[in-house]
């Protein structure tokens, strides 16, 4: 079972990454060209333009199966008891996307938000690193927490309780800027105009957002199609029920 | 679904299902590639990643 559900997580990583490197290849690419030409004194980079071009749109589709099998194969596998549906399906999908959108991009970019090439960023490259994986798995864990927080006052307030329960999970999601706080201060300087940063920075954060949103559409629409094969005539749940 | 559909049992199902060798094979490789594409600072492998590393998000040069 825990092979199949990789391998639909697979599968819909597939379709996210197809898609992620179409934005790269239409959008990603040529932004990031046109950014570049702001850039005064440039270090010749090790390959071509066309080279980093074609990997990088190689890079998407692999990080999208990476992403898929691992938040929408092994991650789901899990989790999907615990998972808030509203007795939906296709919920448990977009609320798992969500979480993998906060762990992987929105927590991390809380203390490094993306930037345009040619920006000169005052921490070195592995205290960023560094940096970056916590802020990984502290948004990780605060989706975790959020979860938790929210079955809990689910189920101690009962019917009424979707309000209550749905603010304490906003709130544990606050444990993200919490943590960015005490992280070191970064100063960025860069040669780009000041007006076409926030820009880049929005681009690159639709591009995430939709890449997380065909991502969990895609399993989602898988999920559905597998339903009625899935159940106890699984062998090991046959056993499983019986040794119970 | 059966109706004790938990978290443990998916757990243990896991358990019952990989060998060690399996989950280590599949951890080392997860973590290999995701270092590659994030963050790999190697000049051919880095800048052929470069456009990507924007448009993810990740800017860690």
């Amino acid at each position: 079972m825990f092979v199949e559900y990789v391998t639909r997580g697979a599968k819909a990583g597939l379709v996210g990454g197809v898609a992620f490197g179409l934005f790269i290849a239409l959008v990603g690419n040529p932004l990031i060209g046109y950014a570049e030409t702001f850039e005064h004194s440039h270090e010749a980079p090790a390959v071509s333009g066309t080279v980093t071009a074609v990997v990088s749109v190689a890079g998407g589709v692999l990080l999208g199966v990476l992403l898929g099998a691992v938040v929408f194969g092994a991650a789901y596998y899990f989790l999907e008891p615990v998972l808030a549906g509203w007795g939906s399906v296709d919920a448990k999908s977009y609320v798992l996307g969500g979480a993998g959108f906060i762990t992987v991009s929105g927590a991390p970019w809380v203390v490094f938000p993306p930037q345009p090439p040619g920006v000169e960023q005052s921490l070195p490259v592995d205290v960023r690193i560094a940096w970056y994986a916590l802020m990984m798995g502290v948004g990780a864990l605060a989706c975790g927490l959020a979860g938790y927080v929210y079955r809990q006052l689910r189920r101690r307030f009962d019917d009424r309780g979707w309000v209550v329960a749905a603010l304490g999970a906003i709130a544990s999601l606050g444990v993200i800027p919490m943590v960015g706080v005490v992280a070191p201060a970064n100063s960025v300087t860069g040669p780009l105009p000041t007006e076409l940063v926030p820009v880049i920075q929005a681009v690159t954060a639709v591009g995430q957002i939709g890449f997380w949103f065909v991502l969990a559409t895609a399993h989602a629409w898988l999920v559905r199609r597998e339903e009625p094969v899935s159940g106890p005539s699984d062998p090991i749940d046959a056993s499983m029920a019986t040794d119970s | 679904m059966t109706a004790t559909d938990t978290v443990h049992g998916r757990i243990e199902r896991a358990r019952i299902e990989l060998t060690p060798t399996q989950l280590a094979l599949g951890l080392a490789l997860v973590v290999a590639l995701g270092f590659v594409l994030l963050f790999v600072q190697e000049p051919m492998v880095h800048d052929s990643m470069h456009n990507f590393r924007h448009a993810v998000g990740v800017t860690c040069h």
